[in-house]
């Protein structure tokens, strides 16, 4: 007993066991957001949302999952097999790998490098592979245009998500994410988003379009190219796409909150909860995700140069000023 | 080149309010709304005031009345007058139009409020009244051949020519 | 291995062009690229109905977009000829399936083209009524719609609630909600039921509470929605002209032409409205245009609400509906046009020929000449300026 619990210990049966409760989470967080996804869609439109399934329809995830495992995964017959099977692979593990390196809680967190966000970075731009492997694997007309659409518009996003962050690790001074997290205080108001309003804004942005969402979600074009690069998935499959794409919308309220807005960190000294910040996180990401979900039903989407000019024109130049004005404050402002 | 700004935030503030209000669905099976008295809904015969005229199988657009007629003396009067053996009406063709239900001189035929006219099979939709079923496969109306007319036309275009 | 190559080939065959006018040429410039021919199938959800359009692209750009009509076809020209007169209508209740009420109305003013019948004020008056309450049941969907093929999910909803409540008064004035079969050769079929102008009354009170935030706020200033309408589909209104439309996309781009102005019918010679222009030409235009005639709808069931004379519904018709030989010709201002019927009667029951000149589909020509030059996401918004409806292009 006492040489399984030693073995327990070992770091890569933690590590490895750490990993399989993340992916249990992430994947759980796939399906209920699948559900507050509609519920949301549903109130703002003035209706009910599913409320058939178990009570007030909270089941309904379970249903959906349940239909899916049972439907066939039809192939294009003149597919690339390898690179059609293997998009929803390459879009799922990334998504699902970064939240390793997120701090849930003081002591909760899967592994605390030391290069955090540059971890982030890098291994969210592996998401775009696996949009170009879905739609060129696919080999029909919409959905190369989905692929190239997605491809441009992931690759120009990561340069405003990336310099937005910048204005971050200037101020905490390092890479990792709990440094970060430990760095801002414990009142809102010394949180990362005041001093760096503009820089949030485009990291909110970036990641929208990273996650292909409206109003980025020209990818996906529904009214256009139907589905994009998505459009010759379907069962476990496409199950898989849309886990990973509602894992990386998470992921992305999960990481801003953690850069911008806290962490785990209480909003005022006394509401701390100790071990239990937990809960401090999980309401704040909620928080931004309804924000991703509210956008969505609210606005139409951009087209493809519209969102290239926002990206490049309007964006990096923000951010660029934005990290002077930051290096010049830490520069004139003692002790900042 | 999209700024976000005031549009952006004044059409989220009215989804968001949107978010707070009274849903406007209605439950369907747990509700069913009262429907207005002119609904036209499924088609019925009283059949014991049917004199068998035929005017609105004639009428039908659809052709989806089929009446059976046979003289009978139905009420006693010793006199045989006509009298509709068979009566179906097929709900897969009806499409609610209710030209029968006008031209019926004495008012038998007329919309229910009922709506839900589904079944497992086609055939199951023909609804028969009257005695001997009659087959709703067969159509009561086939297309009539028109004449040409075109010889009348013809001349009238060539001297306008 | 041969009959995967030869299963291939067949799979790409089926997938090209049809052989013949509308197949691309291999035509390469001098960079060595070609285009994509691509076909936006009659299966899309955002087609508006049963369209195919055939587009060739560089890159994201269409260089030709040929649409292809037909999957809704229904010959319903044809089998009115086989059809009494009063058993026509039922049929143009479903050619263009917005705007019920200005189908019937046009070929009801055909048929009494033919004849001599006089029909009471009072039909005149729920005629107009109707119709117009029609177009405000068919502009807000429409505008619905053109925001559900930019992307934005939750207009349409409200749009449908408006409908829903206006379908409910039609329900109540004529028996169904969508294929009325109310207007009739002489009048209209029954009369108003009591309770019904104190409903419509509050309802349009309701709608010009609810319309300003629902269909003006959320839309109008939206910065997205503006970068992707304005400029996109611009016309000229020589260009119009030519191109035969008529309508919303005709007066969007500044020609003032209005059937029920200009070729007045029924009584609207009697109401006072404006006919609503705009000079741009785009698709932000039209969609101006839609939201001021929804208050120019406002504005004209109001007047008719309060003019209405009583008096029967229905004029004299005399035993059997037997119009003399000749012609009959009708139009209307249908939501999306010019609706116009021609009948040829040849003296019997049931007419020669029926022809119907429906908006939706005149206004397609906008599509082949329009379109190319823009990009593949600006098809949707030029679809949401000439918004057709697949009974009418079909019939």
């Amino acid at each position: 007993m006492q040489t399984v619990l030693n073995l327990l210990e070992a770091e890569p049966i933690r590590l490895f066991l750490s990993f399989g409760v993340i992916l249990f989470l992430v994947l759980n967080l796939a399906a209920i957001l699948t559900m507050a996804e509609r519920k949301a869609s549903a109130y703002i439109q003035l209706r009910y949302g599913p409320n058939r399934v178990g009570p007030r329809g909270l089941l309904q995830p379970a249903a959906d999952v349940f239909k899916l495992f049972t439907k066939e995964n039809v192939t294009p017959g003149r597919a690339d097999l390898w690179v059609f099977l293997g998009a929803p692979i390459a879009m799922f593990i990334p998504a699902a790998l970064v939240w390793m390196v997120v701090p849930f809680s003081p002591d909760a967190v899967v592994a605390d490098l030391n290069v955090g966000i540059l971890f982030f970075v890098a291994i969210t731009s592996i998401g775009a592979l696996g949009v170009v492997m879905a739609g060129y694997g696919s080999r029909s007309t919409f959905s190369l245009l989905g692929a190239l659409r997605g491809a441009a518009q992931i690759i120009s996003y990561e340069v405003p998500l990336i310099l937005s962050l910048l204005g971050v690790i200037m101020l905490t001074g390092s890479l990792s994410l709990v440094d970060v997290v430990n760095a801002q205080g414990d009142a809102f108001w010394t949180w990362y988003f005041l001093p760096q309003l503009p820089m949030f804004l485009t990291f909110y942005i970036a990641g929208l379009a990273e996650v292909k969402r409206v109003p980025f979600d020209l990818p996906e074009g529904e009214s256009e190219i139907v589905g994009g690069f998505m459009v010759e998935y379907s069962g476990m499959t496409w199950a898989l796409i849309q886990a990973a794409e509602f894992a990386s919308m998470g992921l992305m309220s999960a990481v801003s909150v953690t850069l911008f807005l806290g962490g785990w960190q209480p909003p005022l000294p006394f509401l701390d909860l100790g071990p239990f910040n937990w809960v401090w996180f999980g309401l704040k990401t909620s928080l931004i995700m309804f924000t991703f979900q509210w956008i969505r039903w609210s606005l139409p989407r951009l087209r493809m140069d519209q969102l290239m000019d926002l990206g490049w024109k309007v964006l990096v130049p923000i951010t660029l000023v934005w990290l002077f004005v930051t290096a010049g404050a830490m520069l004139i402002i003692p002790g900042n | 080149m999209p700024q976000v700004g005031q549009g952006i935030l004044k059409g989220m503030g009215v989804t968001l309010r949107h978010l707070f209000e009274n849903k406007i669905t209605r439950q369907y099976p747990e509700y069913k709304r009262d429907l207005p008295e002119r609904s036209r809904g499924m088609l019925t015969v009283d059949m014991d005031r049917c004199i068998a005229c035929l005017q609105c199988m004639r009428i039908c657009p659809d052709h989806c009345i089929s009446i059976e007629q046979e003289k009978r003396d139905a009420d006693g009067s010793g006199k045989a007058k006509p009298y509709a053996i068979g009566f179906v009406i097929d709900d897969s063709r009806c499409m609610y139009c209710s030209l029968c239900v006008e031209v019926c001189p004495v008012n038998c035929i007329y919309h229910t409020e009922e709506f839900e006219a589904q079944a497992y099979n086609r055939l199951e939709l023909a609804r028969q009244f009257g005695e001997r079923p009659v087959d709703p496969t067969i159509d009561p109306k086939p297309a009539v051949k028109k004449k040409p007319k075109a010889a009348k036309t013809a001349p009238k275009k060539e001297a306008a020519a | 291995m041969l009959s995967e190559e030869r299963r291939v080939e067949q799979q790409s065959a089926l997938t090209q062009p049809a052989a013949g006018r509308l197949a691309a040429p291999d035509v390469r410039d001098e960079f060595g690229l070609e285009t994509i021919d691509m076909s936006m199938g009659p299966q899309h959800p955002a087609m508006h109905g049963l369209l195919r359009l055939i587009l060739e692209l560089d890159g994201e750009t269409v260089v030709r977009c040929d649409p292809v009509m037909g999957y809704l076809h229904r010959c319903q020209e044809k089998i009115a000829e086989n059809r009494m007169y009063p058993a026509v209508i039922p049929l143009t209740d479903r050619l263009d399936y917005f705007a019920n009420m200005h189908n019937e109305h046009g070929y009801v003013l055909a048929v009494e083209d033919q004849l001599d019948v006089e029909i009471p004020p009072r039909a005149e008056y729920i005629r107009v009524l109707m119709c117009e309450l029609m177009r405000l049941a068919s502009h807000i969907p429409s505008i619905g719609f053109l925001m559900l093929e930019l992307g934005a999910f939750t207009p349409i909803l409200y749009a449908f609630r408006e409908r829903e409540r206006i379908q409910t008064i039609f329900e109540a004035v004529t028996g169904a909600r969508m294929m009325f079969h109310y207007i009739r050769i002489g009048g209209v079929k029954a009369d108003l039921p009591p309770d019904i102008p104190q409903q419509i009354w509050d309802y349009i009170e309701g709608l010009e509470a609810r319309f300003q935030s629902d269909f003006v706020d959320l839309i109008q200033d939206n910065e997205i929605f503006i970068s992707r309408t304005r400029g996109v589909g611009k016309m000229t209104g020589e260009k119009a002209l030519e191109m035969g439309l008529t309508g919303p996309p005709l007066r969007c781009t500044g020609v003032d032409f209005d059937i029920r102005r200009d070729y007045p019918y029924s009584i609207y010679p009697e109401l006072e409205f404006d006919v609503i222009t705009d000079t741009a030409g785009d698709v932000e235009a039209s969609y101006r245009v839609r939201i001021a005639e929804c208050l120019q709808s406002i504005r004209l069931i109001k007047q008719c609400l309060e003019k209405m004379p009583e008096g029967a519904v229905m004029g004299d018709l005399g035993r059997r509906l037997r119009p003399k030989e000749g012609d009959g010709f009708g139009r209307v201002e249908s939501p999306r046009g010019e609706f116009a019927v021609h009948i040829v009667s040849d003296g019997s029951d049931t007419p020669y020929r029926v022809h119907y000149r429906d908006p939706s589909f005149c206004n397609m020509q906008l599509l082949q000449e329009v379109v190319p030059g823009h990009y593949l996401p600006d098809i949707m918004p030029i679809m949401g300026l000439i918004d057709p409806v697949s009974g009418g292009w079909d019939k």
